[in-house]
């Protein structure tokens, strides 16, 4: 994925940056909802 | 790859909503698929960041022109010395002793560590110009005196109890201690200004002989190095970049649409600035220049018309100066006498303690005689200045620069049209004024005489609108001149980004990338 990143433009990688950002919250609001134990919130 | 990474993303997204979460093994896999790819991001979101620093430390680090700071010293070393051949300043001023003594009255009852050390500065200025003072020279009064044998026995450690002690004993005796002190330092000066005139003499023919110029050529080279300072601050990259970073200015107003919006406001016909463009762009510096002298001459409009009132009476001031000198050196001679008779007293071995306290008590009303007739000096050699060096042809700069020599009559101006001002106020007044006497892009000031009465704002409009700026006389209206002045600042900075050969995306993405690196 990285390999890349030296060919993206200024405007893109900011913008990537902000999406993987925003994507790796939302996986960790994941991993907080899920109950093992009991019923998933 | 932006595009692939934001459908990878989305499509890992609806996978992951795919999946089942009813049992206990559903969700530990479903889990585990989470935790890697959270992983794998953290990982992609690690290099980008590192790509994102990278690229911005390439903008970020460009350096400032290396020829700014060499001109800057240049100044520093010009501005040293530019008091030497400054007509307007006496000695007195050169000295600093303006200040210093303004400075003591200031702090009276407020901080005796900065009376103190203004105390210290005036001793050592005082040596600068050739002459040792010891305690023997503060004898204007028997409380002078006591304070500073103190003084001089603990001369570097001015914060000492000793001292502090010495003061608040002194000062239950004779509250005046510190006025005492200030007409001391000023009969100092007077009793030896002939040295010190001569000192100051030898220093600029010594200044002028190294740097081998005139002292006409010493102030075209001056403002000549500030325009070129400017000019080179004024585009470059770093200064300008940093600019930005320091949230003083907005990039916004430097989209395309929004710089092409700010100029079609500034120009009356846009044909002919195309036709025109250069010539044009340097007019809009030009007005930016003329916009910030008016805003700043109408900021210290009531200091040129209080000397403009003093020059109508200008007749009245002729010798005052010397009579006032003269005074003051007749009643320094008796107070002298009258210490001097005391100082024997207090030597002898006899008990003179109640001749001592009388005699005392006889010369306290001839040092709040004495006080008063420095307090009309002050005034005299102001008026002095506008009767020896104002007359019919000069201007408005020659105005301001008579007021700006003596600061103990400008801060007095300054308080009397603000009455409320602070001292840190006033010291940034000061500082404004001789930056704006100091500006040399200024052509109101300099082409405006003590006796014209003329409309500077119809000056300005007709002079730009002949030049195809649109301006009105209620731009300048001082409720709307900030907003005209920050609109045509826009217009100027873009023309200088452009000439910097800056970026503008450069600059932005290193604004957006702030809050990543």
């Amino acid at each position: 994925m990285s390999e890349d990143l030296t060919t993206i433009s200024n405007e893109d990688i900011i913008v990537l940056y902000n999406e993987v950002n925003e994507y790796i919250k939302f996986l960790e609001d994941e991993i907080a909802n899920v109950d093992i134990d009991g019923d998933s919130k | 790859m932006k595009d692939e990474i934001h459908n990878t993303i989305e499509a890992e997204k609806e996978v992951l909503s795919a999946l089942p979460l009813k049992t206990k093994k559903n969700k530990t896999l479903y889990l585990t698929k989470v935790q890697e790819l959270k992983k794998k991001y953290k990982n992609f979101l690690s290099d980008i960041a590192i790509e994102i620093v990278k690229r911005s430390k390439k903008i970020k680090n460009i350096e400032e022109n290396s020829e700014i700071s060499i001109i800057n010293a240049r100044l520093k070393e010009l501005e040293e010395n530019m008091i030497l051949i400054n007509k307007n300043l006496s000695s007195f001023e050169k000295m600093g002793l303006d200040k210093i003594t303004y400075g003591l009255i200031y702090y009276y009852k407020e901080n005796l560590n900065k009376i103190n050390k203004n105390i210290l500065k005036a001793i050592n200025i005082f040596n600068n110009c050739g002459i040792e003072l010891t305690a023997a020279h503060f004898d204007y009064s028997h409380y002078t005196y006591d304070y500073m044998l103190v003084f001089f026995k603990v001369i570097y450690d001015l914060k000492s109890d000793l001292l502090r002690q010495s003061f608040e004993k002194i000062f239950w005796k004779c509250p005046d201690l510190i006025v005492h002190l200030d007409l001391n330092i000023r009969y100092l000066y007077l009793e030896n200004k002939n040295e010190i005139d001569k000192y100051f003499s030898d220093k600029k023919k010594e200044f002028l002989l190294k740097e081998k110029m005139s002292e006409e050529e010493v102030f075209t080279e001056y403002y000549g190095l500030i325009k070129t300072r400017n000019a080179l601050v004024d585009c470059d990259q770093s200064t300008i970049i940093k600019s930005f970073i320091d949230h003083k200015y907005s990039i916004n107003d430097y989209s395309s649409i929004n710089v092409k919006n700010n100029f079609a406001k500034l120009i009356i016909d846009n044909e002919y600035y195309t036709q025109n463009e250069e010539v044009t762009d340097e007019n809009i510096v030009k007005l930016e220049h003329s916009l910030i002298e008016y805003q700043d001459y109408l900021s210290f409009r009531y200091v040129i018309d209080d000397i403009i009132k003093k020059y109508k009476e200008k007749d009245t001031y002729k010798n005052i100066l010397n009579i006032k000198l003269k005074e003051i050196s007749k009643q320094e001679d008796i107070l002298r006498k009258m210490n001097l008779k005391i100082y024997k007293l207090k030597s002898s071995k006899k008990d003179n303690k109640k001749i001592i306290e009388s005699l005392l008590n006889e010369t306290d009303p001839i040092l709040l005689d004495l006080k008063n007739r420095y307090a009309e000096l002050d005034v005299a050699i102001i008026n002095d200045k506008v009767y020896n060096l104002l007359n019919n042809d000069s201007t408005y700069h020659d105005i301001l620069s008579v007021a700006c020599s003596n600061y103990n009559y400008l801060t007095r101006c300054i308080k009397d049209h603000e009455k409320d001002i602070t001292e840190d106020d006033i010291k940034t007044k000061v500082y404004k004024l001789k930056s704006f006497i100091n500006n040399p892009y200024n052509t109101i000031i300099n082409n405006i005489n003590i006796n014209d009465n003329r409309n500077i704002i119809l000056t300005i409009v007709d002079r730009y609108k002949l030049l195809n700026i649109n301006i009105t006389e209620e731009n300048l209206e001082e409720r709307n001149l900030e907003n005209y002045i920050a609109s045509v600042h826009i217009a100027v900075m873009y023309l200088n980004i452009v000439t910097s050969h800056i970026n503008i995306e450069d600059v932005d993405f290193v604004l957006k990338a702030l809050p990543i690196i």
